[in-house]
């Protein structure tokens, strides 16, 4: 087993509205900090209105994140799931076991168990005092294919752009920074706190999972010679089904299931399949190996997917993963409204930070903003 | 402007796009169950070719069993009908009817080895067996967006909009045991 194809974490707009909104609060607060109050005062009206700006923003983007996982939530919960012997090609959702492909039995890097899908990051604390933060080191995603299979077929799942909620994740720490040399200690909630210097986190699809996947289905190739009947089996079963027929009270015994006197249309399909199981058994053939028989793959993938629709693999039960999209409509209604109020809350912050100022800074009706007397009297 | 301007335009602007929201979901459901049932179309099309063809090779050997392709051949025609006519009950009745015949016929096709053997035959009935398994799977599949769509349009707020904006109900595509049982295979048992 082994770690084949990784890459780097992909810079999704969900992360950049994050780091947009770690960036706007840090610098308000700083702003907002007393010592440097002097040498801003010059320019705070300016920088208000900024911050106005840059709150609106992420208020905006908080608000269009709503109604995109919200869409998100209602399509999931709306599409049927599709087998996949008979998926029509287009959008589908498809439940089944997660499974390696023929030949790339992949093993998660940090936790070494073995999964279809990974994804990791060892983080480093570096700094003192203040400054003393975590710093990503090494981090990356699987991008090898997978299988998922339901009782009628297979189909190839391309993990690449999907969004993935996985079977496991979690985050320890060690004193490694050394991918080789990283192990999983079950640790106490106090070593957990304490540990060691390296933070790391790691989320995987285990295999045989029960997995949902969404997504664009295609199917590639043709069915046309794919397992020719076998001609002696079908006599042979033809002649034991006759067999079977001149003897109809011994066919009633096994097979009248509903004992209404007659053999009805969906017993007399048991029967035949009886015979054939019995005519397989006696005259076996040698199974074709799967991926000669099979000249047709099944893909799921992001290509040609509609607006408005997700492509996710989710290694939970079909609620968990709808309501995964239902939370974080909820959390963007909560940013939503939290960026709002803080952009609107700015004026009266403002008026508060020039009332203070003015019961110690002498030179502030020199600084202040034109309209100043009259806003706070 | 106030911060209780700005919660009272949110909340509007929540509310909004919670209607309009809903109300494309509905349009999407009643697409998503034409498109399954387009789907589902696709295959009794393909089956009704399929089953001319397998008719064509039957007659050269079931030269007795006339009345059973005779039944299998109306029972088509009365599915291609109600297909083209878009009518859910007919093609209930149809699919029914069609079911119950042909599985007469392969039962029949025991008594004669000579058409068992027959590659073309075999070919055939495999295909048929094939699509009958997937018009099985797509049936379900329509029956469970039909279901998803009724369900949607009679939940709260959803019905108001449905009610105003004329999304009814469907019907589900469901083959009745009691119009199955309705055919006999007891032909098959002759002495």
């Amino acid at each position: 087993m082994n770690h084949l194809s990784t890459r780097k974490p992909v810079l999704t707009l969900e992360r950049i509205y994050w780091i947009s909104v770690c960036i706007a609060v840090v610098f308000l607060f700083k702003f907002d900090d007393k010592s440097s109050r002097q040498d801003v005062l010059q320019h705070y009206n300016t920088t208000v209105n900024i911050f106005k700006v840059v709150f609106a923003i992420l208020c905006l983007g908080a608000g269009l994140f709503v109604f995109h996982f919200y869409k998100y939530y209602l399509v999931l919960r709306y599409t049927p799931v599709s087998k996949i012997r008979s998926a029509a090609q287009g959008y589908v959702e498809l439940h089944g076991t997660a499974k390696w492909l023929e030949g790339h039995n992949l093993q998660s890097p940090l936790m070494k168990l073995p999964c279809t899908w990974y994804r990791f990051t060892v983080e480093e604390l570096r700094g003192f005092g203040k400054n003393r933060h975590w710093a990503i080191i090494e981090a990356g995603e699987s991008t090898e294919h997978f299988i998922i299979s339901d009782d009628t077929d297979q189909c190839v799942v391309d993990p690449d752009g999907a969004d993935i909620i996985p079977t496991i994740e979690n985050t320890w720490k060690g004193t490694s920074g050394n991918m080789t040399h990283i192990t999983v200690e079950k640790q106490s909630f106090w070593a957990n706190m304490l540990g060691g210097n390296y933070r790391y986190t790691e989320s995987i699809l285990e295999e045989n999972h029960t997995i949902y996947a969404a997504g664009m289905f295609r199917t590639l190739g043709s069915r046309e010679q794919e397992n020719p009947p076998n001609a002696n089996h079908s006599l042979e079963t033809g002649m034991l089904l006759k067999e079977w027929k001149a003897d109809y009270q011994n066919l009633l015994n096994k097979f009248d299931t509903n004992h209404n006197g007659k053999i009805d249309p969906d017993e007399w399909q048991e029967v035949i399949k009886a015979a054939e199981l019995e005519i397989q058994q006696k005259y076996p053939v040698p199974e074709k190996k799967a991926a000669e028989s099979l000249n047709v793959v099944n893909l799921l993938s992001q290509a040609g997917l509609p607006p408005g629709r997700p492509f996710t693999v989710a290694g939970v039960s079909h609620s968990a993963m709808i309501n995964c999209y239902l939370y974080k409509t909820a959390l963007y209604v909560f940013f939503c409204l939290a960026m709002g109020m803080i952009g609107f809350s700015l004026d009266s912050w403002y008026l508060d930070f020039l009332k203070n100022t003015r019961s110690s800074h002498a030179q502030f009706n020199n600084t202040s903003p034109h309209n100043f007397q009259i806003k706070i009297n | 402007m106030s911060i209780y301007f700005f919660v009272i335009l949110a909340t509007l602007v929540f509310v909004v796009g919670y209607v309009i929201t809903l109300y494309n979901e509905l349009v999407s459901l009643k697409n998503q169950v034409a498109k399954n049932w387009a789907n589902i179309d696709i295959l009794l099309k393909q089956r009704n070719s399929e089953l001319t063809k397998l008719i064509e090779s039957c007659q050269e050997y079931m030269k007795y069993e006339q009345a059973t392709l005779e039944k299998i051949i109306q029972a088509r025609n009365a599915m291609v009908t109600a297909t083209d006519n878009k009518s859910m009950p007919a093609v209930i009745q149809a699919e029914s009817a069609l079911q119950g015949h042909m599985k007469q016929l392969f039962a029949l096709a025991e008594n004669y080895p000579d058409l068992k053997t027959h590659e073309t035959f075999n070919l055939l009935q495999r295909r048929i067996s094939e699509l009958e398994s997937s018009i099985s799977d797509r049936r379900e599949l329509y029956n469970e967006s039909v279901n998803f769509n009724n369900t949607a349009i009679q939940q709260f707020p959803a019905v108001f909009i449905a009610n105003s904006c004329h999304f009814m109900p469907l019907e589900l595509f469901k083959v009745t045991e009691e119009e199955k049982q309705d055919v006999s295979i007891k032909a098959g048992f002759k002495p």
